[in-house]
């Protein structure tokens, strides 16, 4: 029992990242969250990933390419100033 | 935007066509730059060195997605770039610090640029989170801004880092936890449920 238990938990940690990301087989995604949903240290384990996600994606918020950038870019590859909306 | 359509009319010599695909991904392949690279100077270089190299390489484009492939360009001048820097040592950003230790002050996390303003807890944990991913060695960096930062699935990320997505996946799960240990030493600027972790295992 200890033996099977340990290697859910193993298994478990190592698709977390998948899982969190959408690109788990839904297959194991059921096992998964059968498994977190039992698993006290593992639900530890993966609130704490997420939050790291959340940390993670929470520093992306765009940087615009600075205006003198564009134009030197514009310049070097020899083309003109055209309409950036879409 | 008819992707496929600009490409095909690039690769037949319309300038117009190229600038449009340009000043389509121009501000993403700033950012990955500007987080690869960690500075803004740097970035612009790589920046435009990118769109120039792409522009000349465009006929070496073989289909799918040109985002990926134009981004395997960004995350190669960043790698020459870095590779160039090496030999001027940098000192480590991380403070060694005994388990729950508060430091006053944070010398390390002051931006000279920083307003009053900018100073409040909110702006100290993005500089935190911004410092530990700037701590990682540049393979791990990459895959982590592809997929965390710009939002990338594993095999777009895994295309624009020239890697195959096992290794994408073990390097993405590596820089997860690498930051996660890194964001333990900024203890008091993480949300309390952050902090959960640590005091369940004491
Ligand atoms: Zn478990």
């Amino acid at each position: 029992m200890n033996h099977q238990h340990h290697t859910n938990c193993q298994d478990t940690i190592q698709q977390l990242n998948a899982y969190l990301d959408d690109e788990l087989d839904p297959q194991l995604c059921a096992q998964l969250e059968a498994h977190l949903e039992s698993c006290t240290d593992c639900h530890i384990v993966y609130n704490t990933l997420k939050k790291t996600i959340q940390l993670c994606q929470s520093d992306g918020e765009e940087v615009a390419l600075p205006a003198d950038v564009r134009q030197r870019l514009l310049a070097s590859l020899g083309l003109g100033e055209v309409d950036d909306t879409e | 935007m008819d992707e496929p359509a600009l490409i095909q009319d690039a690769l037949e010599g319309d300038l117009n066509a190229f600038n449009t695909l340009v000043l389509h991904y121009q501000d993403i392949a700033y950012n990955v730059a500007y987080r690869i690279m960690g500075e803004p100077g740097a970035a612009d270089d790589a920046a435009q060195e990118s769109f120039i190299s792409a522009y000349q390489k465009l006929h070496q484009y073989r289909g799918g997605s040109f985002k990926a492939w134009l981004l395997r360009i960004v995350t190669n001048n960043c790698y020459d770039e870095l590779r160039r820097r090496q030999r001027q040592p940098v000192l480590p950003l991380k403070p060694d610090l005994p388990d729950g230790e508060i430091l006053e002050d944070p010398y390390w996390l002051e931006d000279e640029d920083a307003t009053p303003e900018e100073h409040s807890e909110q702006a100290e944990l993005h500089a935190a989170i911004q410092k530990c991913i700037n701590e990682l060695e540049i393979k791990f960096r990459t895959v982590l801004v592809l997929v965390d930062v710009e939002g990338l699935d594993y095999q777009t990320a895994a295309e624009a880092a020239g890697a195959p997505i096992g290794t994408v996946k073990s390097r993405l799960a590596r820089a997860r936890e690498r930051v996660q240990d890194c964001l333990q030493g900024f203890w008091e600027l993480l949300p309390e449920n952050f902090r959960h972790r640590d005091e369940k295992m004491i």
